[in-house]
Protein backbone atom coordinates (compact mmCIF):
# COMPACT_ATOMS: atom_id res chain seq x y z
CA UNK A 1 0.00 0.00 0.00
CA UNK A 2 1.38 3.70 -0.89
CA UNK A 3 0.75 6.15 1.25
CA UNK A 4 -0.52 8.92 -0.06
CA UNK A 5 1.71 12.08 0.53
CA UNK A 6 -0.85 14.99 0.77
CA UNK A 7 0.21 18.65 0.62
CA UNK A 8 -0.26 19.91 3.85
CA UNK A 9 -1.43 23.83 4.70
CA UNK A 10 1.24 25.05 7.17
CA UNK A 11 0.20 25.16 10.81
CA UNK A 12 3.19 27.14 12.32
CA UNK A 13 3.70 30.64 10.98
CA UNK A 14 0.23 31.78 9.62
CA UNK A 15 -0.71 33.32 13.49
CA UNK A 16 2.68 35.02 13.33
CA UNK A 17 1.76 36.61 10.27
CA UNK A 18 -0.97 37.68 10.86
CA UNK A 19 -0.20 38.81 14.58
CA UNK A 20 2.25 41.56 13.19
CA UNK A 21 1.23 42.83 10.84
CA UNK A 22 -1.94 43.76 13.07
CA UNK A 23 1.07 44.95 15.73
CA UNK A 24 2.67 47.12 12.57
CA UNK A 25 -0.62 48.39 11.90
CA UNK A 26 -1.40 49.39 15.38
CA UNK A 27 2.00 50.65 16.14
CA UNK A 28 1.38 53.13 12.29
CA UNK A 29 -1.31 54.46 13.70
CA UNK A 30 -0.24 55.39 17.12
CA UNK A 31 2.62 57.15 15.82
CA UNK A 32 0.86 58.63 13.38
CA UNK A 33 -1.73 60.23 16.05
CA UNK A 34 0.76 61.24 18.69
CA UNK A 35 2.62 62.82 15.68
CA UNK A 36 -0.39 64.73 14.57
CA UNK A 37 -1.49 65.99 18.21
CA UNK A 38 2.51 66.89 18.83
CA UNK A 39 2.60 68.76 15.89
CA UNK A 40 -1.65 70.65 17.03
CA UNK A 41 0.82 71.23 20.36
CA UNK A 42 2.96 73.22 18.49
CA UNK A 43 0.85 75.23 16.39
CA UNK A 44 -1.25 76.46 19.39
CA UNK A 45 1.90 77.62 21.14
CA UNK A 46 3.06 79.32 18.39
CA UNK A 47 -0.33 80.66 18.37
CA UNK A 48 0.10 81.89 22.06
CA UNK A 49 3.03 83.45 21.81
CA UNK A 50 3.14 85.92 18.74
CA UNK A 51 -0.37 86.82 20.49
CA UNK A 52 1.50 87.48 24.03
CA UNK A 53 4.13 89.30 21.66
CA UNK A 54 1.70 91.20 20.11
CA UNK A 55 0.17 92.15 23.10
CA UNK A 56 3.66 92.83 25.27
CA UNK A 57 4.52 95.64 22.24
CA UNK A 58 0.95 96.59 22.16
CA UNK A 59 1.43 97.98 26.37
CA UNK A 60 4.76 99.06 25.94
CA UNK A 61 3.10 101.54 23.02
CA UNK A 62 0.46 102.42 25.55
CA UNK A 63 2.97 103.32 28.30
CA UNK A 64 5.31 105.33 26.20
CA UNK A 65 1.40 107.33 25.16
CA UNK A 66 1.06 107.62 28.92
CA UNK A 67 4.41 109.05 28.87
CA UNK A 68 3.88 111.91 26.38
CA UNK A 69 0.18 112.95 27.55
CA UNK A 70 2.21 113.61 30.69
CA UNK A 71 4.40 115.76 29.09
CA UNK A 72 7.96 113.61 28.39
CA UNK A 73 9.52 113.19 25.09
CA UNK A 74 10.63 109.35 26.06
CA UNK A 75 13.55 107.82 24.10
CA UNK A 76 12.84 107.10 20.64
CA UNK A 77 10.01 108.77 19.67
CA UNK A 78 10.62 111.61 17.45
CA UNK A 79 8.46 114.76 17.41
CA UNK A 80 7.40 116.38 13.85
CA UNK A 81 5.99 119.01 13.82
CA UNK A 82 3.06 118.30 16.17
CA UNK A 83 3.02 114.31 15.66
CA UNK A 84 5.09 112.14 17.77
CA UNK A 85 5.84 108.85 15.95
CA UNK A 86 7.64 105.69 17.65
CA UNK A 87 7.70 101.98 16.92
CA UNK A 88 7.78 98.92 19.14
CA UNK A 89 9.00 95.32 18.09
CA UNK A 90 6.49 92.91 18.79
CA UNK A 91 8.84 89.75 16.93
CA UNK A 92 11.50 89.53 14.69
CA UNK A 93 9.74 89.88 11.63
CA UNK A 94 6.77 92.43 12.99
CA UNK A 95 6.76 95.61 14.23
CA UNK A 96 4.11 98.21 16.24
CA UNK A 97 4.14 101.57 14.41
CA UNK A 98 2.74 104.27 15.98
CA UNK A 99 1.95 108.38 15.43
CA UNK A 100 0.02 110.68 17.64
CA UNK A 101 -1.02 113.87 16.50
CA UNK A 102 -1.18 116.41 19.84
CA UNK A 103 -3.34 119.77 18.94
CA UNK A 104 -4.56 121.86 21.59
CA UNK A 105 -3.85 119.35 24.14
CA UNK A 106 -5.79 116.53 22.50
CA UNK A 107 -4.44 113.66 21.33
CA UNK A 108 -5.47 112.07 18.71
CA UNK A 109 -3.99 108.41 17.74
CA UNK A 110 -3.34 108.70 13.64
CA UNK A 111 -2.00 105.24 13.35
CA UNK A 112 -1.77 102.18 15.74
CA UNK A 113 -0.15 99.37 13.02
CA UNK A 114 1.28 96.26 13.46
CA UNK A 115 3.09 96.03 10.19
CA UNK A 116 6.02 93.05 8.43
CA UNK A 117 9.27 94.77 7.76
CA UNK A 118 12.28 93.11 6.17
CA UNK A 119 15.10 91.62 8.93
CA UNK B 1 3.78 13.61 16.49
CA UNK B 2 2.19 14.22 20.32
CA UNK B 3 5.05 17.18 20.45
CA UNK B 4 4.65 18.85 16.82
CA UNK B 5 0.60 18.73 17.57
CA UNK B 6 1.30 21.64 20.77
CA UNK B 7 3.63 23.69 18.60
CA UNK B 8 0.58 25.59 17.12
CA UNK B 9 -0.55 25.62 20.29
CA UNK B 10 1.79 27.22 21.58
CA UNK B 11 2.93 29.43 18.84
CA UNK B 12 -0.88 30.70 19.21
CA UNK B 13 -0.66 31.69 23.44
CA UNK B 14 3.06 32.96 22.38
CA UNK B 15 1.08 35.55 20.02
CA UNK B 16 -1.57 36.09 21.93
CA UNK B 17 0.77 37.72 24.70
CA UNK B 18 2.82 39.88 22.12
CA UNK B 19 -0.23 41.07 20.80
CA UNK B 20 -1.78 42.05 24.05
CA UNK B 21 1.43 43.65 24.83
CA UNK B 22 1.50 46.06 21.93
CA UNK B 23 -2.15 46.76 22.09
CA UNK B 24 -1.91 47.99 25.58
CA UNK B 25 0.86 50.33 24.77
CA UNK B 26 -0.62 51.62 21.65
CA UNK B 27 -3.74 52.23 23.20
CA UNK B 28 -1.74 54.29 25.75
CA UNK B 29 -0.17 56.50 23.28
CA UNK B 30 -3.86 56.89 21.87
CA UNK B 31 -5.38 58.30 25.33
CA UNK B 32 -1.78 60.47 25.55
CA UNK B 33 -2.64 62.06 21.99
CA UNK B 34 -6.08 62.59 22.78
CA UNK B 35 -5.13 64.38 25.81
CA UNK B 36 -2.55 66.28 23.63
CA UNK B 37 -4.81 67.14 21.54
CA UNK B 38 -7.50 68.29 23.88
CA UNK B 39 -4.81 70.96 25.59
CA UNK B 40 -3.93 71.98 22.34
CA UNK B 41 -7.40 73.05 21.87
CA UNK B 42 -7.87 74.51 25.17
CA UNK B 43 -4.48 76.69 24.46
CA UNK B 44 -6.62 77.76 21.11
CA UNK B 45 -9.91 78.79 22.57
CA UNK B 46 -8.03 80.16 25.77
CA UNK B 47 -5.68 82.63 23.75
CA UNK B 48 -8.99 83.64 21.67
CA UNK B 49 -11.16 84.21 24.50
CA UNK B 50 -8.62 86.23 26.34
CA UNK B 51 -8.15 88.35 23.00
CA UNK B 52 -11.59 88.96 23.16
CA UNK B 53 -11.69 89.92 26.70
CA UNK B 54 -8.47 92.23 26.55
CA UNK B 55 -9.82 93.92 22.92
CA UNK B 56 -13.24 94.61 24.98
CA UNK B 57 -11.36 96.23 27.92
CA UNK B 58 -9.22 98.27 25.85
CA UNK B 59 -12.36 99.82 23.81
CA UNK B 60 -14.38 99.95 27.52
CA UNK B 61 -10.89 102.09 28.52
CA UNK B 62 -11.23 99.50 31.68
CA UNK B 63 -14.86 100.22 32.75
CA UNK B 64 -15.35 97.27 34.29
CA UNK B 65 -19.00 97.30 34.46
CA UNK B 66 -19.68 97.57 30.98
CA UNK B 67 -17.02 95.10 29.90
CA UNK B 68 -18.77 92.31 32.17
CA UNK B 69 -22.15 93.38 30.22
CA UNK B 70 -20.43 92.76 26.98
CA UNK B 71 -18.58 89.71 27.60
CA UNK B 72 -21.51 88.38 29.91
CA UNK B 73 -19.28 88.14 32.94
CA UNK B 74 -19.91 89.60 36.36
CA UNK B 75 -18.31 92.06 38.61
CA UNK B 76 -16.10 91.27 41.15
CA UNK B 77 -14.25 93.87 43.46
CA UNK B 78 -12.13 95.34 40.80
CA UNK B 79 -11.98 92.64 38.47
CA UNK B 80 -14.09 91.00 35.89
CA UNK B 81 -14.71 87.38 35.77
CA UNK B 82 -16.38 85.38 33.27
CA UNK B 83 -17.04 81.69 33.51
CA UNK B 84 -17.06 78.87 30.49
CA UNK B 85 -18.05 75.13 30.11
CA UNK B 86 -16.19 72.62 28.43
CA UNK B 87 -17.34 73.84 24.97
CA UNK B 88 -16.29 77.34 25.84
CA UNK B 89 -19.86 78.81 26.31
CA UNK B 90 -20.28 81.77 28.88
CA UNK B 91 -22.07 80.04 31.86
CA UNK B 92 -22.41 80.66 35.50
CA UNK B 93 -19.90 80.03 38.24
CA UNK B 94 -21.61 76.44 39.37
CA UNK B 95 -21.11 74.98 35.81
CA UNK B 96 -17.84 76.58 34.78
CA UNK B 97 -14.55 74.86 33.45
CA UNK B 98 -13.24 76.95 32.41
CA UNK B 99 -12.93 80.65 33.84
CA UNK B 100 -11.22 84.46 32.97
CA UNK B 101 -10.17 86.90 35.48
CA UNK B 102 -9.75 90.35 34.11
CA UNK B 103 -7.85 92.51 37.02
CA UNK B 104 -7.64 96.34 36.90
CA UNK B 105 -4.54 98.18 37.80
CA UNK B 106 -4.92 101.74 37.40
CA UNK B 107 -2.16 104.72 37.31
CA UNK B 108 -2.37 108.53 36.45
CA UNK B 109 -2.52 107.90 32.57
CA UNK B 110 -2.15 104.36 31.68
CA UNK B 111 -4.30 101.71 32.71
CA UNK B 112 -3.42 97.79 33.08
CA UNK B 113 -6.02 94.97 33.28
CA UNK B 114 -4.28 91.24 33.56
CA UNK B 115 -6.45 88.74 31.61
CA UNK B 116 -5.55 85.50 33.42
CA UNK B 117 -7.53 82.19 31.97
CA UNK B 118 -7.85 79.16 34.28
CA UNK B 119 -9.19 75.55 33.76
CA UNK B 120 -9.89 74.80 36.92
CA UNK B 121 -6.98 76.26 39.41
CA UNK B 122 -4.47 75.97 36.67
CA UNK B 123 -3.57 78.89 34.88
CA UNK B 124 -3.46 78.06 31.41
CA UNK B 125 -2.72 81.14 29.27
CA UNK B 126 -1.94 85.55 30.73
CA UNK B 127 -1.41 88.57 28.73
CA UNK B 128 -1.86 92.17 29.67
CA UNK B 129 -3.41 94.95 28.34
CA UNK B 130 -3.19 98.58 28.67
CA UNK B 131 -5.25 101.66 28.09
CA UNK B 132 -5.06 105.22 28.43
CA UNK B 133 -7.16 106.06 31.32
CA UNK B 134 -9.12 109.53 30.85
CA UNK B 135 -6.88 112.90 31.53
CA UNK B 136 -7.79 115.06 34.40
CA UNK B 137 -8.44 117.89 31.39
CA UNK B 138 -11.00 115.39 29.75
CA UNK B 139 -8.15 114.25 27.01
Amino acid sequence: METKKRAQMPTIGGTSLLVIFAVLCLTTFAVLSIATAEADARGARVSAEAVSSFYAADLEAEEIFSRIRAGELPEGVTLSGNIYSYTCKISETQTLFVEIEAKDGIFTVLRWQAASHNT
Amino acid sequence: MKNKAFLPLIELIIMIGIFAAAAAVCLSVFIKADKVSQNAEDLDRAVESAENAAEIIKYTCGDLEAAAELLSGRTRSGSVIICFDADWNPTDAEGAVFRIDAINYEGEYLGKTDVLVYSGDSLIYELTVGWQKEARDGN
